[in-house]
């Protein structure tokens, strides 16, 4: 009977130990600061719809889902990577070496990602949160690796060397040569 | 007459079987069916497709990163809490789900809200009156969130609203963090680092 009652009391402690674990948890965060230097210089809307399946000979019933989801990307250069050596400036010309603009941000948030299309057989389990997340996460995926074929860093490009020629000018430089890593 | 009865019994078994395993299947959330055969959710390649071409002059000069978890849990919708609602009983059984994030925020100047008089040169000294620092992107992508506990059904709708609600929360904790004080600062000295390297031995910033 003791035994019994000890094991009892254990599980119990055991119990109410993983509850204030999951408590704790949920109130946990890390924190960060850090310093950038980037310049955006374009910002790209891509829309999607992420198209997933489940369907097997074997299974009786489909499983499919279509999201409809956007993403903002944004381009243009890191001047963490800028060196001040490549500057040369003769009197009212002005040569500066940039580095190669790429994807600096890239924003698809899941809460805006729509569901536009979804079935379940009866016999089939429902879509969980992790398996849609899971899809979206490789449409994201898909996205990224599609930024070279966007033109968005060739825009990015185009913007930066129209941004630094401006400003320039205005700081009173005539002849401004602007080149790219 | 005997073998008729054996397959009548059988037949009677299978179909209990049948209907006990949907409605684990079902009910239960058992997912026998799926777990047993079932090959996942397969992704299916698509075209990305440019809807929109901005151009901007954002300096982002501070990012603040979070890891948050967030928890929800409701109460489960099926048969059984219907039923025990129906008669003003509280929910026998509940749903959890438990999200973790790792959140960005990205802060900086809107250098194209410089106005042109906004520069002034007058030797070696170049002036120049900033914007004030501004947040541009809260981002929390699906990349950055992992479903680490999902009990019961969570619709898409619900588990969106609590990845709402977090980049909310990440954004007002970033403020808290003090993101556009830090932006305000790191820009400051990352651009008077730049304009100094155009021939400019004094930079005041506005």
């Amino acid at each position: 009977m003791k035994t019994k009652f000890f094991i009892l009391s254990l599980c119990t402690v055991a119990l109410m130990s993983c509850g204030e674990d999951l408590q704790k948890k949920t109130e946990s965060k890390m924190q960060e600061m850090a310093a950038l230097s980037e310049l955006g210089t374009v910002e790209y809307t891509v829309t999607k719809v992420v198209k997933g399946s489940d369907v097997a000979w074997y299974t009786i019933g489909d499983r499919k889902i279509l999201f409809s989801c956007q993403a903002k990307l944004k381009a243009g250069v890191d001047m963490s990577e800028f060196d001040p050596k490549s500057v040369v400036i003769n009197e009212k010309s002005i040569e500066i070496t940039l580095p190669q603009p790429k994807l600096l941000a890239m924003n698809m948030p899941a809460d805006e990602a729509k569901i536009v299309y979804e079935k379940v057989g009866v016999l089939r389990m429902d879509i969980s949160a992790k398996e849609r997340n899971e899809l979206l996460q490789l449409g994201e995926a898909d996205i990224r690796e599609d930024v070279p074929n966007l033109g968005i860093l060739d825009d990015a490009r185009k913007n930066a060397e129209m941004f630094f020629r401006a400003l320039l000018k205005q700081l009173g430089y005539e002849r401004i040569t602007i080149k790219f890593a | 007459m005997r073998s008729v009865r054996v397959i009548l019994v059988c037949v009677t078994i299978l179909v209990v079987a049948a209907v006990g395993l949907y409605v684990a299947d079902k009910y239960a959330g058992l997912s026998i069916f799926d777990n047993l055969f079932g090959k996942g959710m397969q992704y299916e390649k698509t075209a990305n497709v440019i809807t929109e071409i901005r151009n901007i002059s954002e300096f982002t000069s501070a990012c603040y990163y979070e890891e948050l978890v967030m928890a929800e849990v409701k109460d489960s919708e099926n048969t059984t809490n219907k039923v025990v609602k129906m008669l003003g009983r509280g929910a026998v059984s509940k749903d959890e789900i438990c999200l973790i994030m790792d959140g960005k925020v990205r802060a900086g100047f809107d250098l194209s809200k410089v106005a042109d008089d906004a520069i002034a040169i007058s030797g070696d000294t170049l002036t120049m009156t900033l914007p004030k620092p501004e947040i541009f992107d809260v981002i929390v992508n699906p990349s950055n969130c992992e479903v680490y506990v999902e009990e019961g059904k969570w619709s898409h709708e619900q588990v969106t609203a609590i990845q709402a609600s977090a980049r909310v929360r990440i954004q007002d904790d970033a403020i808290g963090y003090g993101i556009l004080e830090q932006a305000d600062k790191f820009g400051r000295e990352r651009l008077t680092e730049l304009l100094k390297t155009f021939g400019f031995n004094i930079v005041i910033l506005n």
